[in-house]
C-alpha cells in the first residue's frame, strides 16, 4: 500500500473505528466534563437568584433547588456547593453577588458541616479553580460542552464493565448532574463506613476553627441587616459519623447555632435518623429530594410570617 | 498553547492553509514560520516574546561578529554566554539562589530577606525558557569554534530558534542542522507526510492517553491525597511516574518531530525507549537524546571528556550530570536526581555488572536493574522537597506493608500503566524478532495502529494537563 493511499484510507479506517467505538460502548455521562460545564455555568452564569444554598459536597448532593422551591411559587434557587468548601470571605462575597437584587424573599441557605469551619475547607480551592479560570476556557468549556460530551472519554472499567456479561461489577456509584446545581447521587453498593474512614484523618490536624464561626456570625449580620434571610442547618449524614465529627472536630452544634440566632441567622435542627446515607456522608437522593421538601417548607413558614413578630429562634 | 487544545488546532489549521503559500520565497517562508511561532509561543504570554527576542538578538549579532571580528571572538563568545546564561539565572534561578543565600546567611545568624526581595517578574518562569537558551546557546558556541557559519538573515536566525513545533519543549535542534535545512522550499514526499501523521497520531497517544490517565494517581500520591501506604503501592506510584514523564514528554517531541515532517523537515530523534536499555549509559543515549548529546558536546567534551584518563572522565561525568540536573530545576532534588545518576554511572564504569550481566545472556535482567536505578532517580524528581524523596524511598523498601488494596481504587489509572508497559514490551519483541516486524509491514498495520491511536486519543483521553517539561 503507498504511503499517499494509506493517508486517504486513514480518515474512513478512523471514523469506522470511532462509529464502533459509539455502539459498542454505549456513552455514559462523564462525571468530570458533566461537572467541570455545570460547575463552570454556576461559577460564571450571570443569573440571579431569591435563594442561594452554600455549603460542600453534602449540600450539592443533599438539596435539590427543584423540590426545595416546589411549594414555593415563582421563587428561584440555586445550590453553589462546592466540594470541601468552606465559610470564608471569598465564598460570601461569590454567593452574594447570585443573589437577586429586586426579589423581596431572599433567602440565604447554609449548610454548616464540621469540615466547612476548618482551615483546610477555607482555601476553598474548588471554588477559586472555577473562580480563576480564564474568559477562554470559560468560552471553551461552556460553548463546547457539546463538542466535549459527545467525545466522552471512556474509562476502562466502563468496558470491561460493558464487556462483562455477568454482574456489572465496576458500576457503583452513581451521579447525575443538575443545572441547578444538584448532584443527584447513589450508590448500588452503599457502605456507611467509608467516609468514616476518611474523616478521622480528616480532622487529625484540621479542626473547626473558631474564627471562622465567628467571621460567619458577623457575616450572617451583615445579611440579615441587608434584609436577606439566612437559614443554617447542619447537613444530615449519619448518627455514626455526627458522633465521631462532634468528638474529632471541635464541632458544637448548640453553640454554633446560638451564635447565628445572636446575630438575626435561624437554624433548623435536623435529624440524621430520619435520611439514609450511601457512604457515611452524603445523602441518597430519595433523602436528599426528602430534605430538601423539608427545608422549602421550613423557608415558606418563614416567609410568610415574616410580617408577624416572630423571633428569631430555633424552628 | 499546547498541542493537545483547541486553540492549537485552529493555529495548526491556518498555518497549514497558509504554508503553501509562504512557503516558496526564503524571506516570505522565514518571517511567515518566525510570526507564527511567535503567535504561538505568545498565547501563553506575549510578554515573554521579549526574551526570546532579546536573547535572540544577541546571539544573531554576536555570531556575526565572531567572523567578522576573529580577534574579539572570545569576547564576544563570553557577551553571548552572559546574555543567556544571565537571562537564565534571573528567571529560573533566582529565587533558589536568594534561598541558598538566605539560608548561608542564617548559619551565620546573620538577618537577610535576599529571596523576598526579588522583583515579581523573575518570579515567573518563562514557559521553555532552558530550551530556547540553549537552543541559541549553540549557535553562537558553533560558530565561535568555526564548525558554523552564521546567517546575515536576521528572519532566517529567528525562524530556526523560534521554530514552532519545538520551541517550548525540545529537541533541541542544532543549528547546523535546522539552518540548511531552513534554506531550501523542502517538499514533503507523501512517505514523509505519513510518517509525520504517524507521530504526531502516536505522540497523541502518549501525551494525551497514556500520562494524563496516569497523572491522577501519581498527583493524588505526592500530595499526600491517596491516605495509602506499603512498599508496593510507592513502587507503582514511581513506575507510574516513570512512564507518566516518558510518555509525556517522549508525546511532545514525536508531535513536534511529526509537525516538522509534514512540512518537510528532520528533527532528530529524541527518545528512543530508553528504559529498554540495559545499562545507564545506554539510557543516557536513549532518554532526551538532544540535550544529553548538547551537554556531551558543549559541557563534557570541551572539559576533556574521558580523554584525559579515567578518573578525570568521572569527575567530568559528575559535573555534567550535576549540570544537567539543574537544567531540569532550581531545587536540590535535581541536583541529587543528576548526583544519583552520576553516582550510578560512577558504580557502573568501575564494576562493568551490567555489561557481564548482559554477556551472560541476562539483558532482561540488567535493564530491570537499570530501570529500577532511573525509577529511585525518579523519586527525587517528582518529589516536593528532599525529605518526601527520603521517604518515599524509605516505604518502598520497607516491605512490612505489602497491601494491594489501591489496585482497585486507581483501577482506571493504572490500567493505562499496564497499557504503556505492554507496548515497551513490544517494542522490545519486535526488535528482537524480525518476523514480527515483517508481519506488521506486510499487512500494513500502521494505518490500523494510527487510526487506533486516533481514536484513543479522543475517547480515553485523560484530564488535559500541561506537558510537564514545558517547567523547565
Amino acid at each position: 500500500m503507498t504511503p499517499k493511499l494509506k493517508i486517504i484510507l486513514l480518515t474512513p479506517i478512523t471514523l469506522i473505528l470511532m462509529l464502533a467505538i459509539k455502539l459498542f460502548i454505549p456513552a455514559e455521562e462523564n462525571v468530570k466534563t458533566e461537572k467541570e460545564y455545570l460547575w463552570t455555568l454556576k461559577t460564571h452564569n450571570p443569573d440571579k437568584f431569591d435563594i442561594i444554598i452554600m455549603g460542600d459536597s453534602r449540600i450539592y448532593r443533599g438539596i435539590s433547588p427543584e423540590y426545595l422551591t416546589k411549594k414555593l411559587p415563582e421563587t428561584t434557587a440555586i445550590n453553589l456547593g462546592f466540594s470541601s468548601a468552606g465559610f470564608s470571605n471569598l465564598y460570601f462575597n461569590f454567593a452574594e453577588k447570585k443573589l437577586k437584587k429586586e426579589s423581596k424573599n431572599k433567602v440565604i441557605l447554609i449548610g454548616i458541616s464540621p469540615h466547612s469551619l476548618t482551615p483546610s475547607a477555607l482555601k476553598n480551592e474548588e471554588l477559586k479553580s472555577y473562580l480563576n479560570k480564564s474568559k477562554t476556557d470559560v468560552f471553551k468549556i461552556i460553548s463546547l460542552a457539546n463538542v466535549y460530551k459527545t467525545a466522552n472519554s471512556i474509562m476502562p472499567s466502563q468496558i470491561i464493565n460493558n464487556l462483562s456479561f455477568t454482574n456489572k461489577q465496576y458500576k457503583k456509584y452513581n451521579q447525575e448532574f443538575y443545572t441547578n446545581g444538584w448532584v443527584k447521587s447513589s450508590n448500588e453498593k452503599p457502605n456507611i463506613n467509608i467516609a468514616l474512614y476518611k474523616y478521622k484523618n480528616i480532622f487529625t490536624n484540621n479542626k473547626v476553627s473558631e474564627e471562622a464561626i465567628n467571621n460567619l456570625s458577623i457575616q450572617i449580620n451583615k445579611w440579615t441587616k441587608k434584609g436577606i434571610k439566612v437559614i443554617c442547618f447542619r447537613p444530615p449524614s449519619t448518627i455514626e459519623m455526627e458522633q465521631l465529627e462532634d468528638s474529632l472536630s471541635g464541632y458544637n452544634e448548640s453553640e454554633i447555632s446560638r451564635k447565628i440566632i445572636t446575630n438575626g441567622g435561624y437554624w433548623i435542627n435536623i435529624n440524621s435518623k430520619n435520611y439514609v446515607s450511601y457512604d457515611g456522608s452524603h445523602l441518597h437522593y430519595e433523602s436528599a429530594i426528602k430534605l430538601s421538601e423539608k427545608l422549602g417548607l421550613n423557608i415558606k413558614e418563614l416567609l410568610n410570617q415574616r410580617n408577624s413578630n416572630l423571633t428569631k429562634e430555633r424552628f | 498553547m499546547i498541542f493537545n487544545s483547541i486553540e492549537f488546532l485552529i493555529f495548526g489549521l491556518l498555518f497549514f492553509v497558509a504554508w503553501p503559500y509562504f512557503k516558496k520565497q526564503n524571506q516570505r517562508r522565514w518571517v511567515f514560520l518566525t510570526f507564527m511561532s511567535f503567535i504561538f509561543y505568545g498565547w501563553w504570554d506575549w510578554r515573554f516574546l521579549f526574551l526570546i527576542i532579546g536573547s535572540g538578538l544577541i546571539d544573531y549579532f554576536c555570531g556575526l561578529a565572531i567572523t567578522k571580528y576573529p580577534l574579539k571572538k572570545r569576547l564576544l563568545l563570553i557577551i553571548s554566554l552572559i546574555g543567556n546564561l544571565g537571562s537564565l539565572s534571573v528567571f529560573k534561578y533566582s529565587t533558589f539562589f536568594a534561598n541558598i543565600a538566605d539560608d548561608i546567611c542564617q548559619w551565620f545568624n546573620i538577618n537577610s530577606h535576599f529571596s523576598t526581595s526579588i522583583p515579581e517578574f523573575a518570579i515567573i518562569l518563562p514557559v521553555g525558557i532552558s530550551f530556547y537558551t540553549f537552543q541559541s546557546l549553540s549557535y553562537t558556541i558553533d560558530i565561535y569554534r568555526g564548525r558554523l557559519k552564521p546567517t546575515n538573515q536576521i528572519f532566517h536566525f529567528f525562524s530556526y530558534l523560534s521554530m514552532f513545533p519545538q520551541l517550548v519543549a525540545g529537541p533541541i535542534i542544532r543549528a547546523r542542522d535546522l539552518l540548511a535545512q531552513l534554506q531550501t522550499d523542502r517538499i514533503a514526499s507523501p512517505i514523509q507526510k505519513w510518517n509525520g501523521i504517524k507521530l504526531i497520531a502516536f505522540g497523541l497517544f502518549q501525551k494525551v492517553v497514556l500520562a494524563d490517565n496516569l497523572s491522577y494517581f501519581i498527583d493524588s500520591a505526592f500530595e499526600g491525597k491517596g491516605n495509602i501506604s506499603g512498599s508496593p503501592y510507592w513502587w507503582t506510584v514511581t513506575i507510574a511516574f516513570a512512564f507518566q514523564i516518558y510518555c509525556d514528554f517522549s508525546g511532545y517531541s514525536l508531535i513536534a518531530r511529526g509537525l516538522a515532517k509534514y512540512i518537510g523537515y528532520h528533527f532528530k530523534m529524541n527518545f528512543n525507549h530508553p528504559y529498554l536499555a540495559k545499562n545507564l549509559k545506554m539510557f543516557w543515549e536513549r532518554w532526551h537524546i538532544s540535550l544529553s548529546t548538547w551537554f556531551r558536546d558543549y559541557v563534557y567534551i570541551p572539559m576533556g571528556g574521558s580523554a584525559k584518563g579515567f578518573y578525570f572522565g568521572i569527575v567530568f561525568m559528575w559535573i555534567t550530570m550535576i549540570l544537567s540536573g539543574l537544567w531540569h530545576g532550581a531545587n536540590y532534588t535535581f541536583i541529587i536526581w543528576g548526583g544519583l545518576h552520576a553516582l550510578f554511572l560512577t558504580i557502573e564504569r568501575f564494576t562493568k555488572l551490567k555489561k557481564r550481566i548482559t554477556n551472560l545472556g541476562f539483558g532482561s535482567l540488567a535493564a530491570m536493574i537499570t530501570f529500577i536505578q532511573v525509577c529511585i532517580g525518579w523519586v527525587y524528581f517528582r518529589a516536593y522537597n528532599y525529605h518526601q524523596a527520603n521517604d518515599i524511598i524509605a516505604h518502598m523498601f520497607n516491605f512490612s506493608n505489602l497491601s494491594l488494596s489501591f489496585i482497585s481504587t486507581y483501577f482506571d489509572n493504572l490500567f493505562y500503566l499496564w497499557i504503556a508497559i505492554i507496548i515497551e514490551i513490544c517494542v522490545s519483541l519486535r526488535r528482537k524478532y524480525s518476523s514480527i516486524y515483517t508481519f506488521y509491514k506486510k499487512y500494513n498495520l500502521d494505518i490500523i495502529m494510527v487510526a487506533l491511536a486516533i481514536a484513543m486519543s479522543i475517547f480515553m483521553r485523560g484530564e488535559g494537563k500541561q506537558f510537564i517539561y514545558f517547567q523547565f
